[in-house]
């Protein structure tokens, strides 16, 4: 349009500014993250004064640090292996076989994704006390290896892979298991690669979970790590910033990494 | 076994994991809810006792839980209107292929993918009394800003715009898929039409296009909304004196910290057939613009 061409310097002005202005909290964040520790009181903290790398390694070793990191990534790599495994399964199953109960079987699964964690987490919970999986990496992994939203992606992936591809390997006799992985799961890569971030990424930042379902502080996760390591440190704001700084960095850097699969993935099936 | 039996088997097997899991920790979850729902149990108590609708009423006379109605309502009622509004205008200002606003795209969905946890924290310390950036920002205009995390009054206003600031990229990507997919021509037509670029065009076209899209992610918005807890956790723990304690964040309280899980279990399963509401609402109302 060419209406737009004349807008545009003022549509630049207003977009600079936008993102400027949501760039603020992530600044000062980093910009606090390497303050000397005796001058934090004073400034609002926007103009970089010190660089104190320092801060970091004090921040990580304050606490628990390593050991929670080693925690969140098990349960989020696992957790993210194994939503992709039960969804390529599903997903190829739901749109490439025709069975009984398929549409009404789909549905009900799919249906799941409205329930949040949250509303039913006291039956949960007492299903894994009952396991004796409370404070364990099972209560953390297992309940999340299966996901509507990734049997949803894959469904709709597969719909869209035309027949042709498959038949010639079902012609040499190849079985529904072997044209899954050595033909299907090659071809649904990019969808692989969406249903990685968005889970690795969901697990990352999870609070809710493991603070109903660990109790000792060697089973704590990042994220939990960081609300008590903020109960401890107060008032400490730099070495919070460091430690909210390297919480962050896995999640961030992932996605930077993927940003088309990550957009695309929230453009197509909208949850998350 | 023929072809198509094997087939059938085939896909029973490929379905059963995933079923499974989503049948053991969430639909059988729903029922093992209303059941405890039921009953009186205290958490560190082997013991279930039936009371019938005792936990209901229970629930019902309690302040606190009406409190938390009156914060989830109002937190979903602001952050959801809101929220839609600057989404969609930052994607009817940011569409455009120039590769600077794909990175300027970018800045704006950074906070999203931020835990809310890292974000509380940032949050915390800019909306801290006396050091913070947002106070220090408002004196400079003359302004004394409130204490607000320690504040009744404040402390609400304050979690949501740490909530507006982390989802508004969120629903900008959805807006902007929404944006792409109407096709150019249209407003092309338009304008042959004699229909003025700008307000013009965007009432005319643009906003009854985007329609499905705006309506999705109103649904959206309103789960999430729904179920906040992170932030409040984070930022106040429920406070000052409740003012921030959603519903989810008062089964926390009544579950885990005050080991009520029957009244707990009541608060849930009314949450459950909200939502359970909401997506039938959607269905209906999806159902009648087709």
């Amino acid at each position: 349009m060419p209406a737009r061409k004349r807008m545009s310097v003022w549509r630049w002005l207003s977009a600079l500014l936008v993102a400027i202005v949501f760039l603020v909290p992530i600044w000062s964040m980093l910009v606090t993250s390497l303050a000397n520790p005796n001058e934090a009181g004073t400034g609002t903290g926007l103009i970089p004064r010190t660089l104190r790398l320092e801060n970091y390694s004090e921040a990580w070793q304050a606490t628990n640090f390593s050991r929670q990191f080693l925690n969140s990534l098990i349960v989020a790599l696992t957790v993210t292996a194994g939503q992709i495994v039960t969804s390529l399964m599903a997903g190829y199953a739901f749109a490439r076989i025709r069975f009984f109960g398929r549409d009404t079987l789909l549905m009900v699964l799919l249906s799941t994704v409205i329930v949040p964690f949250q509303v039913l987490v006291i039956p949960v919970f007492v299903i894994l006390a009952k396991l004796s999986w409370i404070n364990s990496y099972w209560a953390l992994i297992v309940p999340s290896l299966a996901n509507a939203f990734g049997i949803f992606l894959f469904t709709q992936f597969f719909q869209t892979i035309p027949y042709e591809l498959e038949e010639a390997a079902y012609v040499d006799g190849a079985s529904r298991w072997r044209v899954l992985w050595q033909i299907m799961v090659p071809l649904a890569r990019p969808a692989i690669a969406t249903l990685f971030m968005f889970t690795f990424v969901a697990e990352w930042n999870e609070l809710f979970k493991p603070l109903v379902l660990t109790s000792t502080n060697n089973m704590r996760t990042v994220q939990l790590g960081l609300t008590v390591f903020q109960e401890q440190f107060r008032v400490d704001y730099v070495h919070l910033m460091a430690a909210v700084v390297f919480a962050t960095v896995p999640s961030v850097v992932l996605f930077f990494l993927g940003q088309k699969q990550f957009v695309r993935g929230i453009a197509t099936t909208g949850l998350r | 076994m023929t072809r198509g039996h094997r087939d059938a088997v085939a896909a029973y097997l490929f379905v059963l994991p995933a079923g499974l899991l989503l049948g053991i920790f969430v639909i059988y979850p729903i029922c093992e809810l209303c059941y405890v729902s039921l009953h009186e149990w205290n958490i560190l108590d082997d013991r279930m006792t039936y009371v019938a609708t005792a936990n209901y009423s229970a629930i019902f006379a309690d302040d606190g839980f009406w409190q938390a109605v009156v914060n989830t309502v109002t937190f979903t009622a602001v952050t959801v209107p809101v929220g839609m509004a600057i989404s969609l205008a930052l994607a009817l200002l940011l569409d455009s292929r120039l590769k600077a606003f794909g990175i300027l795209r970018t800045a704006l969905f950074t906070p999203v993918v931020t835990s809310s946890v890292a974000a509380g924290i940032v949050f915390v310390w800019l909306l801290n009394d006396d050091r913070g950036l947002i106070n220090g920002t408002l004196r400079w205009f003359g302004v004394d800003g409130p204490n607000w995390l320690q504040s009744e009054t404040w402390a609400m206003p304050a979690v949501i715009l740490m909530w507006l600031w982390k989802q508004a990229g969120y629903n900008m990507v959805l807006f902007l898929a929404g944006l792409q997919a109407i096709p150019s021509s249209t407003y092309e037509a338009a304008e042959i039409d004699g229909a003025r670029p700008g307000w013009q065009t965007f009432r005319l076209i643009t906003w009854p296009q985007l329609w499905p899209t705006t309506f999705f992610v109103l649904v959206v918005s309103v789960i999430f909304a729904f179920r906040a807890f992170d932030q409040m956790y984070v930022m106040t723990r429920g406070g000052p004196v409740g003012s921030t304690t959603t519903l989810v964040y008062y089964v926390f309280d009544k579950a885990f910290k005050f080991g009520d899980m029957g009244q707990a279990a009541a608060v849930s399963t009314l949450m459950l057939a909200m939502v359970m509401a909401l997506t039938w609402m959607q269905f209906r109302f999806r159902h009648r613009e087709e």
